[in-house]
């Protein structure tokens, strides 16, 4: 799997978190203390291409998440905030990255939002995010073009 | 003067964070409306007046285009200003919501002040004749 997205995608990680989510993140791989537990996909279309960026998370770095998101306590969110924060996450990731590709005319899709199993089918490649020295999330891009 | 304000967008939660960045930042409201669609924004309208609408693009049941469109075909939404807070950056769709009578866009993530400085200018306002928020509600 190419790994030339992932620069890109570290910046566009990193400016969104610490811009609207007040947390700062790297990405190192870590041992996961937590599973990822909650999932959101969205694609970019253009033509016959697609590409289709999934996000996997922790619950609690979703929750903090957004409750920095949202201004409040972490028992004041409920399950309901947390599906829509970790989608709107997704969209912000997947607008942030279009604008860093060097070919525009993408058409950018909704975000789609699900919770996995414990031991959910996770890929294991892809970019982790890791806060305050825990991996918390994983990013895999990846592309379609039809007739391939 | 105080304005009533409309945000559309399928995201709770970013309508609450635009919501209160308003509320934060000094932005005088007076009622801010709340819809999930472009659909659900033409009927908070069937019974409300705004001054002002925030509206995200990409969202289900009608779009931000489907919005603008709706809008520009009735007499008494046509000039009610209507700023974006989208994730696109495909600039021919960026443009093709100011040729339907979108005034500004602002692309997320973005910094609190953009907003309101952008909304203050649609406005005609300048920073120093903004005052604290009244408490207001908003209504979904």
């Amino acid at each position: 799997m190419t790994t030339q997205w992932q620069p890109k995608m570290k910046s566009v990680i990193s400016e969104l978190l610490e811009t609207m989510f007040f947390m700062s993140v790297d990405f190192e791989p870590q041992v996961p203390v937590e599973t990822y537990r909650l999932a959101s996909s969205i694609i970019l279309a253009r033509d016959l291409q697609k590409i289709q960026i999934d996000l996997f998370l922790t619950e609690p770095f979703a929750r903090e998440a957004a409750s920095n998101f949202l201004g409040v306590g972490g028992d004041e969110v409920s399950s309901h905030d947390i599906e829509d924060v970790v989608k709107e996450i997704a969209n912000m990731v997947a607008g942030s990255y279009m604008t860093r590709m060097e070919d525009g005319n993408w058409n950018l899709g909704i975000p789609s939002m699900r919770y996995l199993d414990s031991g959910g089918d996770v890929p294991d490649e892809g970019l982790p995010i890791s806060y305050l020295g825990e991996q918390v999330g994983l990013v895999i891009l990846s592309e379609d073009s039809e007739g391939k | 003067m105080a304005y009533n304000i409309l945000l559309v967008d399928d995201s709770a939660s970013l309508r609450k964070v635009v919501r209160k960045v308003l509320h934060l930042s000094g932005f005088k409201m007076n009622q801010c409306f709340e819809a999930g669609n472009g659909q659900e924004a033409l009927d908070v309208l069937k019974d409300n007046w705004v001054d002002l609408i925030l509206s995200d693009i990409h969202m289900p049941v009608m779009d931000g285009f489907g919005l603008l469109k709706a809008l520009r075909a009735d007499e008494m939404w046509q000039d009610v200003p209507v700023v974006l807070v989208t994730t696109e950056s495909n600039p021919e769709r960026l443009q093709e919501a100011l040729d339907l009578g979108a005034k500004g866009y602002i692309r997320k993530p973005f910094k609190p002040e953009e907003i309101r400085a952008l909304l203050l200018r649609l406005l005609g306002e300048s920073d120093d004749d903004s005052m604290a928020a009244e408490d207001e509600e908003c209504d979904f």
